[in-house]
């Protein structure tokens, strides 16, 4: 292997080069055709590896993410289908059942509460054993420890401070704990954004609204819902109900 | 110089977006939406949950890696790209199993995603021969290098491996050119230029 070339390349490629010596280094390219290849191959190499090694972390993220989803989503079928139908099945009986038994003794639907909506779904951000500190979020959160889920929150937040779903969940839980000014403000963050967040953030700003028993805004929010949204169902309900 | 006209991205881009932002809910979408077809096709070609997993996991990690550093543009829909790489993924590990024939015409790629396929494919090619020949590097060399383009400056990295800048400068050259080397004496090398 020629040594200066390869020195001479780098030198190139860095802009170290003097006004001549690049004129000189381009001349060569235009005429030597081997030399040109070695100089394109050896740039490509170079992006190739900076991105793979300035990106390491990153695509480490993103394949725990995808482990973590297809782990969820990719179930050998039947089994979970036939449970979750039934579950689904039950659970509107019961809530049937108990609109019912409330007319009966009301003689009103009975207006919605915060408390039947605010079922959250669990916070899922760490692979097993992959960083404690995603760990003890997810679990503080879905064991409802809401004070120390924030804790937690806050210190991933500073980390990465523009990661959508953290902030999502950091806002459910501080709507939780009664901290409503500060949870809607990061709801209204993350509606204003063109995220996929936006529409479960309205969603928690009409929760919110409900919480407090506003139920004009609640009803302006939930009216925005759009139908592709995974709330719409229950936004439709609440809606019914007021 | 040349000017490129862009492209306008398909509306679908925004699954290529999840994954250079890690956006969960989107993500999920992508598995709900698209995976099914990968499995059973997989499960009806000699194949089983776990690999419909590992193809599916492949696929969607080689498309953020050419969204990263190539900017991939979506020009069709999401959906026959995304299952047609899953496909000839799948098929591509059953032909490098033994005893395993498959019927040529299934690989054949017959729409409006042929030229994407292609270019992810050779996208992937390329980043497969660039590690192959990484890893016969000594490791003094594949030190040198990782540090280098993990470090912002060529100075913490001669701080960080404990010699000198000239030296950690040099080296870092001499080792890309090595590599360099490597790939261009190679017979796939030669394959993906012809290509």
């Amino acid at each position: 292997m020629d040594e200066d070339i390869y020195i001479l390349i780098d030198r190139y490629l860095a802009g170290e080069l003097s006004a001549e010596e690049t004129q000189d280094f381009e001349g060569r390219i235009s005429t030597d055709t081997a030399f040109a290849e070695k100089v394109l191959l050896y740039r490509s190499v170079t992006e190739n590896l900076r991105s793979k090694f300035s990106g390491e972390e990153e695509e480490a993220r993103l394949r725990a993410r995808l482990a973590a989803i297809a782990q969820a989503e990719l179930r050998e079928e039947k089994q979970a289908k036939v449970v979750s139908l039934r579950w689904y099945h039950w659970a509107a009986a019961a809530s049937i059942l108990l609109i019912a038994v409330v007319w009966f003794y009301t003689g009103k639907s009975a207006l919605p509460e915060y408390t039947e909506y605010a079922s959250h779904g669990p916070l899922a951000l760490a692979e097993r054993g992959t960083d404690s500190l995603l760990q003890q979020a997810e679990e503080a959160f879905n064991t409802k420890q809401y004070t120390q889920a924030i804790r937690y929150l806050n210190q991933l937040l500073e980390t990465d401070p523009d990661n959508r779903e953290l902030q999502l969940y950091k806002g459910v839980a501080l709507l939780e704990t009664d901290r409503i000014s500060e949870a809607e403000a990061i709801f209204s963050a993350i509606r204003n954004s063109d995220t996929a967040y936006k529409h479960k953030a309205t969603w928690y700003l009409a929760l919110s609204a409900l919480k407090q028993k506003d139920y004009d805004k609640c009803r302006a929010l939930l009216e925005q819902i759009p139908k592709e949204s995974e709330d719409y169902a229950k936004a439709r309900e609440i809606l019914r109900r007021l | 110089m040349k000017i490129n006209k862009e492209p306008a991205p398909h509306a679908d881009q925004r699954y290529i977006q999840a994954l250079l932002t890690n956006d969960g809910a989107v993500l999920t979408e992508i598995y709900r939406k698209f995976s099914g077809k990968v499995v059973s096709y997989i499960k009806k070609n000699n194949g089983d949950h776990e690999d419909a997993r590992d193809v599916i996991q492949e696929t969607l990690i080689t498309l953020y890696q050419q969204a990263r550093d190539k900017k991939l543009v979506l020009t069709c829909p999401f959906d026959a790209y995304f299952f047609l790489l899953c496909k000839r993924r799948w098929l591509n590990k059953l032909k490098t199993k033994k005893g395993v024939t498959i019927d040529e015409t299934a690989s054949s790629i017959p729409d409006e995603s042929t030229n994407l396929v292609l270019e992810t494919e050779l996208f992937e090619s390329k980043n497969r021969l660039f590690e192959s020949k990484l890893r016969e590097l000594g490791d003094k060399c594949q030190e040198v290098l990782r540090w280098s383009f993990k470090l912002p400056s060529m100075e913490e990295v001669a701080a960080k491996l404990n010699v000198t800048y000239a030296y950690v400068r040099k080296k870092k050259s001499l080792c890309l050119g090595q590599l360099t080397e490597l790939i261009r004496q190679s017979s796939e090398y030669k394959k993906l230029k012809d290509q």
